[in-house]
């Protein structure tokens, strides 16, 4: 049997009130690779949904098989560097003259966001019934793996407390990552479910785990774009839910066909 | 909770500054690294300055999030907007018309880190849109009732705002009255997120040590310090947070309050005073 990670739904909402355009949640898909990647740009920062973009798109060339403790710092800092020189080309196609003052301003002080990849790969005999799972993030942005009712895992936060107004950035400015770059390992298996989301979704998830409910149901009747509006919305009505930028990425593993 | 609503465009916050124009701010201030300038000259770099990091805070890209309205109240000769150029005469303005209508551009050079532990100068454009005054007497009251007006009309429109925000900054005593009672009235009118925030900075032309951000009068030296200590609003819960984070020893009776301010102190108050809600 080989297994395979399917994505079943991806999805982001503006915060409301927002246009579409000015969500600056991104999140990048590549099946072939089994690669899934998610940015939340931080509200504060200018062009941070640029920001998020290319953190996203740049995770396919990530070498997954350093995604491993003692390796994956280095590859990590290698990785970013890539990204970094791809937003100096893109502050570079900017027309600073045609800047207002308060643009070049915050252009100097750089642009952040939240990131979390993760890579999925097939093992070898006598394990070809599991799937590698390995995954990196920086801040908030979360990652879930559901096994039958019970959540298996959760990544990098593991408590709905330690959400918090300041999290760890990545930052398009040279700041050293240090500590904050947090690596995750484990296998998955026929029938697990992965979700990908950004804070406010991952809050909310862990807040209903904690009072003993079931989310991964609300999430796995999500199959279309109006299904994941309606979702968002009532949750943010009845204040379970942050009115944030909200992105999910909703992944099974099965056998392929 | 109090003071936990989010500020977005559809529910902006608000931050008055009232500032004292009176023939007093013509001195420098006791301790100052740049001799032979007045109070009034430093206080209008230091509110100039605060209202560039207001815009950069609202700025995404090129446009400018509608996150607060301001205004400059000052008090003197006259008593009226002090904010100039195209914004003169506006009690209150949106943040973008702050960033879109500075009255000129300075050309100016600052020291920045270069990410290497060394310091490189960095150009860059100041924007002006106050300019120092020094003038008469000290109408405070006058000064304070005006505010009062101004943020009554702004707290009927916007109830679900986080609460506005006054400043007022002042040299010296009140020549026209005691102000207890009408700070009271604004102290008293309630959002629905919490009271209005008063904070009072006092400008030092001595050489005392500042106090800042107190949590008792015990250590205040004369009456008028504890009168203005009385008036301040203790620290919301984000303005606690971010002065926590700028190394001040903070406790629930900390007030809104600065005594004998040089300059650094007093761009570290207005700075601090205005880290208000998270912005959505």
């Amino acid at each position: 049997m080989t297994l395979v990670a399917t994505l079943k739904f991806s999805g982001k909402l503006p915060k409301g009130g927002y246009l579409p355009s000015e969500c600056e949640d991104h999140f990048a898909i590549d099946e072939d690779s089994s690669k899934f990647a998610m940015a939340d740009g931080a509200t504060e920062a200018s062009y941070s949904g640029i920001w998020a973009r290319i953190l996203v798109e740049s995770f396919r060339e990530f070498d997954s098989s350093l995604m491993i403790p003692g390796e994956v710092e280095t590859q990590f800092d290698s990785w970013l560097g890539r990204c970094r020189a791809t937003w100096i080309d893109w502050e570079g196609s900017l027309n600073k003259d045609g800047l207002p003052w308060f643009a070049s301003e915050k252009l100097l002080s750089g642009s952040a966001a939240t990131f979390i990849g993760v890579s999925f790969e097939s093992l070898p005999s006598p394990a070809s019934d599991q799937l590698s799972c390995k995954a990196v993030a920086l801040g908030d942005s979360c990652l879930f793996i559901v096994r039958d009712n019970w959540l298996r895992e959760c990544f990098p936060i593991d408590n709905a407390s330690n959400f918090g107004p300041t999290p760890a950035l990545v930052r398009t400015l040279s700041y050293p990552i240090g500590d904050n770059l947090q690596v995750f390992s484990s296998v998955a298996i026929d029938g697990e479910r992965v979700y990908l989301t950004t804070d406010a979704l991952g809050k909310w998830f862990l807040e209903l785990c904690e009072r003993g409910e079931e989310p991964w149901k609300l999430l796995d009747s999500v199959s279309t774009p109006p299904d994941f509006e309606n979702l968002v919305e009532v949750h943010r009505a009845n204040r379970s839910l942050r009115d944030d930028d909200t992105s999910l990425i909703a992944i099974e593993i099965k056998a392929e066909t | 909770m109090s003071y936990a609503v989010e500020i977005s465009r559809t529910n902006p916050s608000c931050f008055l500054f009232v500032i004292d124009q009176s023939a007093s701010m013509a001195d420098p201030f006791g301790v100052s690294e740049r001799a032979g300038r007045s109070k009034a000259q430093e206080l209008a770099d230091a509110i100039n300055k605060l209202l560039q990091t207001l815009v950069t805070r609202c700025a995404k890209g090129e446009e400018i999030r509608e996150y607060f309205e301001v205004g400059v109240i000052g008090y003197g000769h006259t008593i009226g907007p002090a904010l100039k150029g195209s914004l003169a005469g506006r009690e209150l303005v949106s943040i973008s018309e702050i960033a879109f209508n500075p009255v000129r551009l300075e050309d100016r050079a600052r020291k920045v880190s270069d990410g290497a532990g060394g310091l490189v100068e960095q150009n860059f454009q100041m924007p002006i849109w106050f300019d120092p005054v020094s003038n008469d007497g000290t109408p405070m009251c006058e000064a304070l009732r005006r505010a009062r007006t101004v943020l009554d009309s702004w707290s009927a429109t916007h109830a679900m705002s986080y609460p506005p925000t006054l400043v007022h900054i002042t040299d010296g005593e009140s020549t026209d009255g005691d102000p207890s009672e009408i700070v009271r009235e604004i102290k008293f009118f309630s959002m629905q997120d919490g009271p209005i925030c008063f904070f009072n900075l006092h400008l030092s032309s001595t050489q005392a040590k500042p106090i800042v951000f107190p949590d008792s009068s015990a250590d205040l030296p004369d009456q008028f310090a504890r009168l203005l200590f009385e008036m301040s609003s203790p620290l919301p819960p984000p303005v606690r947070m971010a002065a926590q984070s700028e190394g001040y020893k903070i406790t629930e009776g900390t007030r809104g309050f600065g005594f004998n301010a040089d300059l650094v102190e007093t761009i570290r108050f207005l700075d601090i005073g205005t880290r208000v809600s998270g912005l959505r």
